[in-house]
């Protein structure tokens, strides 16, 4: 299977005291239309992981190369536009922007792409609809409940069809019933688009469903379960 | 303090690029995304904002109130004195010194409104050590103007008080000349006639014909201003009726710079010292003033982006430029600022109109004053929305969203050394 994205030699060093590595060497390559789940105690960096993976932050050795492209040959405008239009990102707390409705919260990062009004409405819509969200299109993120703002957030993170899906704990502030609705609804993504997601949970249910497992422990990679025949392609 | 010199250089080098046209028009073509985020942020917190325009209108008030008032009484005292103007409306100019280049200075004085060339060195004289000044034959300088009676060859005026003090009369004798090792060289002129003198280039001069201190000047290797010879040496530069006296001023220091400005105790200087005086505390309370209104709009600028940290970061995370953050917050403050500079507008013209009707100041609210408000206004939201959009842009959309100190620079110097605290 060819990887879309590749860590190779991953670390970063907090300057806090003497400098604390909370992530100390990761190699990791995540596959075309894969569902990886990264998994760990707390602590263990997997959200720094996460954020070195979706160039929010910069290593402090190695690189991440996202469909050939490494991020070390990116300055800031570059790796911006790269989160623009080949990542997508889910939050524990969903973050959406207060001041915007759910659907222009949709369109935000599609709009940030410079896409055709026409094209942003329709898929603002179509996106919506796939989450279950069209009734509460013209909320603000204070009228909607947890579950439904989660939703909000998926929708948000697949406007530009990215190349990847990046998820914190996304069921992390959720109770158990949508917990299970955000996972139904990564699982149908992954499974009818093909959509390659990485997400970072404590949740079972995620890893129960996922093509790789990375188990992560003190700043590495303690185990790595990959399982055949869950729709990587 | 290098490493802040240069965080700050740094923030004023990414100020200027920021400002260039291409990233300008890049986000220019972003504004129908970031206008309406823009307008909606400060639509948002109503009050908190209400209370920076309010805050920014007040400076522009009292800054208008208070420049009208300043203007109206430098008016008011310029009209009371305009009987007073320069004797003889003359502003006198020597020269002096190796650089002095007259021919070419002159040329441009010109526009002032009229010059003359003139000659002046210090001799001893048989009156004492005085001035001797050579003037032209149709010089405005002679004490009968430039129609009047002027001496002859060999002949000399002389104010009256000096004469008085020395015991000449008209038809004596005065020896001009300097001492050498040799003794005294000099000659002899004949008190032509006796003047009043009424301001203090004349009242210790010796009013000669411009040949013949030239010549007596050049043959006794005198003057206190430059090499010896057949060369005058001042100008004497009249002020065009119309034109201000500060601009007056002002132009001929521009044109010599090297140049001493003879009108100590004239009615013209006690007038413009007075005018000043009354300036200066204006110009003091206005820039304190709107100071103070650069700093609220400073706190709150900074309290806005503090609170949304998590929220800038979002938008960073999502594929925003730092560039374009940077310019969104300023957006946000640049509306802020927009309404309270109209608000402080119309509230100053109305103060103006209100103490004008029931106070007897003399107020005068001009063009002048109302694009100084605004350009002050400008640069007071710009300085005071720098820092905390410079501080959103550098920092990462991690930083941000995790609800991080926030240093100038995030990566080496301020964040390890974090003594400040940050923001």
């Amino acid at each position: 299977m060819k990887a879309i994205l590749e860590a190779t030699a991953l670390g970063r060093r907090f300057p806090v005291g003497e400098g604390v590595w909370a992530l100390k060497r990761v190699d990791l390559a995540v596959p075309r239309g894969a569902f990886v789940v990264i998994t760990g105690p707390s602590g263990c960096g997997k959200t720094t992981l996460l954020n070195l993976l979706g160039g929010l932050d910069r290593p402090t050795r190695g690189d991440v190369v996202l469909k050939g492209l490494a991020y070390s040959r990116l300055d800031e405008s570059g790796l911006a536009r790269l989160r623009r239009t080949e990542i997508g990102f889910v939050f524990q707390f969903f973050n959406l922007l207060s001041d915007l409705t759910a659907e222009e919260n949709v369109a935000l990062p599609m709009r940030l792409a410079g896409l055709p009004p026409a094209e942003i409405t329709s898929r603002t819509a179509a996106l919506l609809e796939a989450t279950g969200m069209s009734h509460r299109a013209r909320h603000t993120p204070h009228e909607l409940s947890g579950g439904e703002q989660q939703r909000v957030a998926v929708a948000r993170a697949l406007a530009n069809d990215p190349a990847i899906v990046l998820a914190d704990e996304p069921t992390g502030n959720l109770d158990s019933k949508n917990s299970e609705d955000i996972m139904e609804l990564f699982r149908r993504f992954n499974r009818e688009k093909g959509q390659t997601f990485v997400v970072v949970s404590h949740d079972p249910g995620f890893a129960e469903h996922a093509d790789m497992v990375v188990r992560m422990r003190d700043g590495e990679v303690q185990a790595l379960e990959e399982r055949e025949g869950t729709g990587a392609c | 303090m290098l490493s802040l010199l240069e965080v700050l250089g740094q923030g004023l080098v990414n100020l200027v690029r920021s400002l260039h046209p291409r990233r300008v028009r890049e986000f220019g073509r972003r504004m129908p995304l970031y206008g309406p985020l823009a307008l909606r942020a400060v639509k948002r917190r109503p009050l908190r904002h209400l209370l920076v325009g309010l805050c920014l209108a007040a400076g522009v008030v009292v800054y208008l109130t208070l420049s009208a008032a300043s203007h109206g009484s430098a008016v008011d005292v310029a009209g009371r004195t305009e009987a007073l103007r320069l004797p003889a409306d003359v502003l006198a100019f020597g020269l002096g010194g190796e650089g002095a280049r007259p021919p070419e200075d002159l040329a441009w004085a010109a526009p002032v409104g009229g010059f003359e060339v003139f000659d002046r060195w210090e001799a001893l004289t048989s009156a004492g050590r005085r001035w001797v000044v050579g003037l032209a034959p149709d010089s405005r300088l002679w004490p009968a103007g430039p129609d009047g009676p002027s001496p002859g060859p060999g002949e000399a005026l002389v104010p009256r008080r000096l004469a008085e003090a020395a015991g000449l009369e008209p038809g004596d004798l005065l020896q001009v000349g300097v001492e050498t090792p040799l003794g005294f060289s000099g000659e002899a002129f004949v008190v032509a006639g006796l003047f009043e003198a009424h301001d203090d280039l004349l009242a210790e001069s010796v009013l000669v014909g411009l040949e013949d201190s030239l010549v007596l000047r050049g043959r006794l290797g005198a003057g206190p201003t430059g090499p010896a010879g057949p060369r005058p040496d001042a100008v004497a530069v009249w002020v065009r009726s119309g034109s201000t006296l500060r601009q007056t001023l002002r132009r001929l220091e521009s044109y010599f710079p090297e140049a001493a400005l003879w009108w100590e105790g004239l009615p013209a200087q006690v007038s413009y010292r007075a005018v000043g005086r009354l300036l200066s505390p204006a110009r003091v309370v206005k820039a304190t003033v709107l100071m103070l209104a650069g700093l609220g709009v400073f706190n709150v600028m900074l309290l806005s982006l503090l609170q949304r940290k998590t929220q800038l970061g979002v938008l960073k995370a999502l594929g925003a430029e730092d560039d374009e953050v940077f310019h969104l917050l300023f957006l946000e403050g640049g509306l802020v600022a927009a309404g309270g500079l109209v608000l402080g507008l119309v509230g100053g013209w109305a103060a103006v109109r209100a103490l004008d009707v029931s106070s007897e100041l003399p107020l005068m609210l001009t063009p002048s004053a109302a694009a100084g408000a605004v350009v002050l206004a400008v640069a007071c939201f710009y300085m005071a929305s720098w820092l905390p959009a410079t501080l959103c842009r550098r920092a990462t959309p991690v930083q941000l969203m995790a609800g991080r100190r926030l240093y100038l620079d995030p990566h080496s110097t301020c964040a390890q050394c974090g003594r400040c605290g940050g923001f």
